[in-house]
């Protein structure tokens, strides 16, 4: 029996923070608070994902900033 | 220091050699599957009765049997006959749930027995496991209503092996084209992705040309101030950064006007880690991809040497 089983790295961007000047490729880009999660699975069923890390994400260059879990979950309840 | 070109060439070359070897095993296991499958069979030795690990076809008048069935959720999936053939001896013969082979009782009978014309079977030369042959020695001893064949002596007159009818090499023949497919897809990808970047290539080469900036590249390449980065799949010459993955890229500092590491190529995520060149023509490169986390010193003093090179450039 074939088992289909593989892994790969999702991006969920979780919160739009506006137009703002990227300070690594100094574009006027979109930036998102974004989570960078390594998912398992089997059958094409998840049996394992951790949040490898947490950052700004510019839409043009990818990781600007990495933040640690608190100062996430910090910018993500700001209004 | 190599020539540009020739060092073009021969990482070009090296992956048609892989599309072209792929190719050939390919054309290779059709040919095998071919001639093995269609060989024709009738080249297949005759059955003797004690031969096994290989094809035989045996000249059959009628079956005998069956003396053992194989079942599957009760249903009945493999025979095993005692055959008549045309050597006037017996052989043991396994069929599927139904065969086309005459059997005794059924297909002939002692009104047409004489009539009967030999069909050629074709099957591979199986042992007979010890527990099968003891049906085979209790189903003629009933036939002959004596106890004359024993475990000790029906070798002497079925053999130790049976002709597997089921089993005529057929598999074989569709694995040999299934894995025929497969290395032929295989070649014809990197066959067409190297066309595609031999085309990629000569299209950077002719436009430098066009831009005059080819004989003075080749120039720089020939000289031993080349920096080679060979993680990275990088050089860096006087005036120009080469970087040979993900694709070939060949750019002129003086062309530059931004440069920064990036985690997107065209707006997708990577898991690599690119730097990005972006150009006073509006164009935009991603060149010396690495793991995102993994440590590459080479990653970063490239990063600062376009920088560099960039800002003297622009002064
Ligand atoms: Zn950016």
């Amino acid at each position: 029996m074939v088992i289909v089983y593989g892994w790969k790295t999702n991006i969920k961007k979780e919160k739009h923070l506006g137009k703002k000047h990227c300070t690594n490729c100094s574009h006027d880009e979109d930036m998102f608070l974004a989570k960078e999660i390594f998912k398992l699975h089997i059958f094409g069923i998840p049996i394992f994902w951790k949040t490898k890390r947490r950052f700004v994400m510019c839409s043009n260059c990818g990781v600007v900033e990495e933040l640690n879990k608190a100062d996430y979950t910090e910018r993500l309840k700001e209004l | 220091m190599e020539e540009l070109e020739k060092k073009l060439k021969k990482a070009r070359s090296g992956n048609s050699k892989l599309g072209i070897f792929f190719l050939i095993i390919a054309v290779a296991i059709l040919l095998i599957g071919i001639l093995q499958g269609n060989s024709d069979k009738d080249s297949w030795d005759t059955f003797d009765g004690m031969s096994n690990n290989d094809y035989y076809k045996a000249e059959i008048y009628y079956l005998v049997g069956p003396f053992a069935e194989y079942t599957e959720d009760g249903t009945v999936v493999e025979q095993l006959y005692s055959a008549y053939t045309t050597d006037n001896n017996y052989i043991l013969v396994k069929t599927g749930k139904t065969t086309d082979l005459p059997v005794f009782g059924e297909d002939v009978t002692e009104e047409n027995i004489d009539l009967i014309q030999p069909v050629t079977a074709y099957g591979y030369g199986t042992e007979l496991e010890s527990e099968v042959a003891e049906f085979l020695v209790q189903f003629w001893n009933e036939v002959y209503e004596e106890e004359f064949f024993s475990m000790s002596n029906y070798i002497e007159y079925f053999g130790s092996c049976y002709l597997n009818t089921i089993d005529q090499a057929e598999d074989k023949v569709v694995a040999g084209y299934i894995f025929a497919a497969i290395f032929g897809l295989l070649a014809l990808i990197i066959l067409l992705s190297n066309r595609k970047n031999n085309k990629n290539n000569a299209d950077i080469l002719k436009r430098l040309d066009e831009e005059g900036k080819l004989e003075d590249l080749k120039n720089e390449y020939s000289k031993e101030t080349v920096q080679q980065y060979k993680k990275l799949n990088l050089e860096i010459t006087e005036n120009y950064v080469i970087s040979y993955s993900p694709k070939l890229v060949i750019v002129k500092f003086a062309d530059i006007i931004n440069v920064y590491p990036s985690n997107m190529i065209d707006g997708v995520y990577q898991t690599y880690r690119y730097i990005a060149l972006e150009t006073k023509n509006n164009e935009k490169y991603y060149v010396a991809p690495k793991p995102f986390d993994s440590k590459n010193a080479q990653f970063d003093e490239v990063l600062e040497k376009i920088r560099s090179k960039v800002k003297q450039g622009g002064n």
